[in-house]
């Protein structure tokens, strides 16, 4: 549904279930700006992100999950994530966040 | 020659001044015939502050001079369920083990006891031995050991409801904005959608008062059970009992 609602703004848009096929994603793509849900099973969404922040320290990552204490956000910090949202999310603020990242980025690429 | 006629004041006094226990002897007349050291530190007064008096008196009862005539006299004085158990205890000649009742006392206020009454002949005279052990403190770890677990609980239930329902609340707000779209964002399906939306927006600030529960406060539903009172328990800076 998120896919649709992003193709729909132009932008392109990868899709994984779980961390081993995120990562695949990565080696195969250049994603630079991300929503991971924390919670995926056995490796969370922290994992996640610590690696992809070892190879992709520009990328911007978000977290989206459905329950996080202060701790959990904290850690999230630690981890890499440079913001998260709380499910239930609306579009709207996914689409500002995403056009914000790109707009950071190319400003990071530009050294301005 | 039975064991109990043979036995004395001073050898009872002997035997329960080495027990830790606050214990003493009253006779019918609810009058105070022994009193251990441990009760003496109990009541926080010398033996000969005790002998010879009656037991609200002796004990610190705050209700031991309500009326000119003292303990026993007082309209508090038919609830008292120390002088029951004593009463008890001479009526039926039987014991009473480990009664906890409160206890209120002049000076350090209510307390939580546990007493025991056990009748006995001493030098040839029915009398009780009473015995009181302070509970106050161990009660007031009990209930915030209670309290502790019992927010422990609603945390813990709190959070997977904040994390199950999010789940589909998410799902129906992307499709919403989808359909939304899609309609052009104007029209009366529009509102309809959109008002579908606010409570979707409802229903996660709800959710999100289950992810900050901070406090276990309950309410009557329908005056019959209690429910976690979802306001109150996720307010912030609550005062542990």
């Amino acid at each position: 549904m998120l896919k649709k609602f992003f193709e729909k703004k132009e932008y392109v848009v990868h899709v994984a279930e779980n961390s081993d096929n995120a990562l695949k994603l990565f080696a195969e793509h250049n994603i630079q700006v991300m929503f991971l849900d924390l919670n995926l099973g056995e490796e969370t969404g922290l994992d996640l992100c610590r690696q992809i922040r070892k190879d992709r320290p520009l990328a911007v990552i978000h977290a989206i999950t459905g329950y996080a204490s202060l701790f959990e956000l904290a850690d999230c910090r630690d981890a890499g994530f440079d913001d998260y949202f709380l499910k239930p999310v609306d579009t709207a603020t996914l689409l500002k966040a995403t056009n914000d990242a790109f707009e950071k980025i190319e400003r990071w690429k530009q050294r301005k | 020659m039975n064991s109990e006629s043979s036995l004395t004041k001073e050898n009872l006094l002997e035997v329960i001044n080495h027990l830790p226990l606050a214990v003493a002897v009253i006779d019918q007349e609810t009058i105070v015939r022994i009193a251990n050291r441990s009760v003496q530190r109990f009541v926080n007064r010398k033996g000969g502050q005790l002998i010879g008096r009656s037991g609200g008196e002796a004990f610190g009862c705050s209700h031991a001079f309500d009326v000119p005539a003292g303990c026993g006299y007082g309209p508090d004085c038919q609830k008292c369920t120390l002088r029951d158990l004593v009463t008890d205890s001479f009526n039926r000649n039987e014991a009473n083990h480990n009664v906890e009742l409160s206890f209120e006392f002049m000076i350090a206020g209510t307390l939580d006891l546990r007493i025991s009454t056990v009748p006995i002949l001493l030098e040839g005279r029915r009398v009780v031995i009473l015995s009181l052990e302070d509970l106050t403190d161990a009660k007031r770890q009990e209930k915030t050991l209670i309290y502790h677990e019992k927010l422990k609980a609603a945390v813990e239930t709190g959070g997977a409801v904040c994390h199950e329902m999010n789940q589909p609340l998410q799902i129906l707000s992307f499709a919403i904005d989808n359909m939304v779209e899609e309609l052009g964002g104007e029209g009366r399906e529009v509102e309809e959608l959109l008002e579908v939306g606010e409570q979707i927006v409802r229903l996660g600030e709800l959710t999100k008062k289950f992810m900050n529960i901070s406090g276990y406060h309950t309410k009557k539903y329908l005056n019959k059970i209690q429910i976690l009172d979802i306001d109150k328990a996720s307010k912030t800076h609550e005062e542990i009992p």
